[in-house]
């Protein structure tokens, strides 16, 4: 499969705290690659250094082969507009209604009319099963609705690859299994590929084409799900077999 | 910084930096902002010159800063125009010299209190509600977020509330002067007894084209630095609601002894041109 980003020897420090040790990675396109690690591994870090809200301190990032590790704030734009991010809260902005975070990235990177993108956002917003919402503002959502929403905003101006920093965190199961859904709807209905950083086994069975597992800024495994439960690698044991002793 | 504590067996203990480490601690973060500042102000220079203007917005922050101040500074300078009245009466009356009363009251006014009283007033209520603002926005992901939609967070964010900060306050400042002359006419007509038309007239001759350029131009200045360090503490708001609330009042403390700081340089500069 073709590579969309390739990491070389990936180091990252916040002060003496050394989050990302030497990663090395390939992330596909037309693929799901899920990231597992728990609290503080580096995941949410790692997404970041992907679309420059981070820079690294050491190794190289590639983009479509091209190398993209030093690159100014606006040598980032052409891949922020094909790469969206969707935030653990959503990152929905508070102050605007659904309607206008929508169309948010619209206005910014094109010259659509106003009815167009009005009907661009009423088509994203049904594409992630939410309608008639246009009018209300965040602080009026649920999790799962802001979470929803959020992806709507992701998906609006047709992305390659959405990466997604712990989609499902904090919401009950049922929601869980709908944002799943979604994710996976998105690859299969509109051939986005997917970074998927988290800590919930369910998001791995359902979402992952391709798992990696990160252990104190290490990655210590890289495989398909089956692989992962061979792997002898005593914590990623214990997420598959539910083990808290570790 | 200056104080390290450690919890250990069941005993706080707290040791202080020495004070050489302590000064030079804070003198390399007074630095840091400062050139933090810079870089912002040409960001926001660049936008402004290179980007199309969003006027909804402008307007938006317009209303916020501008037309939401207005109460609290005219009634500031209504009742700084009537004690000045007051004092003044009281002072001159001594010397028999209160029928300059009018000019007293407008050139305290207009040269110094009303831009400076204003600034800070606008200093303490826009620079605190920007870098909340701000502040909430980096500490819920939302800055990271347009930035990660190719947007740039200084030309949505800072060029507006900068715009309509060195717009707004001359415009307040011009209101509340008139409005404090209007305090200390009504205080001279109805408490002191002196005439409401010769108190007009003293007030046109006392006042010159210098002395109004002299009070308004230092507000572009002011209007200038609340708006610029009410953004940068909001943009580098490190935490959740204690960073939000520690930047704050920075914004305010800093605001306010940039403002009185300023006045003073600003004051000498005008003295000096006209």
């Amino acid at each position: 499969m073709e590579q969309i980003y390739r990491l070389e020897q990936i180091h990252k420090h916040f002060g003496d705290n050394h989050v990302l040790r030497g990663i090395d990675l390939d992330i596909r396109r037309g693929e799901n690659l899920v990231i597992l690690g728990g609290s503080g591994s580096g995941k949410s870090v790692m997404l970041k250094l992907l679309v420059g809200l981070l820079t690294a301190d050491k190794g190289k990032i590639y983009f479509d082969g091209n190398d993209i590790t030093q690159l100014p704030e606006k040598g980032y734009y052409p891949i922020r507009t094909r790469v969206s991010y969707l935030f653990q809260g959503g990152a929905l902005f508070d102050s605007m209604n659904v309607y206008q975070n929508l169309a948010y990235p619209l206005k910014a990177h094109t010259d659509m009319s106003s009815q167009d993108i009005l009907a661009q956002v009423k088509d994203a917003l049904k594409k992630v099963g939410l309608e008639e919402i246009e009018h209300l503002f965040p602080g009026s959502l649920s999790g799962g609705m802001m979470k929803r929403v959020a992806l709507a905003r992701a998906i609006i101006n047709q992305p390659e690859l959405i990466l997604y920093d712990e989609p499902t965190t904090g919401l009950d199961p049922l929601t869980t299994h709908t944002i799943n859904e979604l994710i996976r709807k998105m690859q299969k209905d509109l051939q986005i590929s997917s970074v998927i950083v988290t800590h919930d086994m369910p998001t791995v069975y359902r979402c992952a084409d391709r798992l990696a597992f990160l252990d104190e800024g290490c990655m210590v495994f890289i495989g398909t799900i089956e692989q992962a439960r061979q792997s002898t690698h005593p914590k990623l044991r214990a997420y598959f077999q539910g083990d808290d002793r570790v | 910084m200056g104080i390290h504590c450690r919890y250990r067996k069941g005993l706080l203990t707290c040791r202080a930096d020495s004070t050489p480490k302590y000064v030079g601690h804070m003198y390399s973060r007074i630095f840091q902002n400062l050139g933090q500042i810079v870089i912002l102000t040409f960001e926001f220079a660049q936008c402004l010159v290179t980007r199309r203007p969003q006027f909804k917005e402008w307007m938006r922050q317009f209303h916020h800063i501008g037309v939401q101040s207005l109460s609290i500074t005219n009634i500031t300078a209504l009742f700084t125009g009537m004690v000045l009245a007051l004092q003044a009466a009281y002072a001159l009356s001594a010397f028999g010299a209160d029928v300059f009363i009018g000019d007293l009251v407008s050139l305290s006014i207009v040269r110094e209190l009303g831009p400076v009283l204003t600034a800070l007033l606008v200093g303490g209520r826009v620079g605190a509600g920007i870098t909340a603002e701000l502040g909430t926005m980096k500490a819920t992901q939302q800055l990271d977020a347009m930035r990660s939609m190719a947007t740039n967070p200084v030309y949505r964010l800072v060029v507006p509330r900068l715009v309509a900060c060195i717009i707004c306050l001359p415009l307040l400042t011009i209101l509340a002067n008139f409005i404090g002359i209007i305090g200390g006419l009504f205080i001279a007509s109805f408490e002191l007894q002196v005439d409401g038309h010769f108190f007009m007239s003293r007030v046109m001759q006392a006042l010159s084209v210098n002395d109004v350029a002299s009070g308004l131009g230092k507000t572009f200045f002011f209007g200038y630095f609340i708006g610029i360090i009410a953004c940068h503490n909001g943009m580098r708001v490190e935490s959740g609601a204690e960073g939000v609330g520690q930047a704050t009042t920075q914004t305010v403390v800093s605001a306010s002894i940039v403002i009185l700081i300023s006045d003073f340089f600003l004051t000498k500069l005008f003295i000096m041109i006209t």
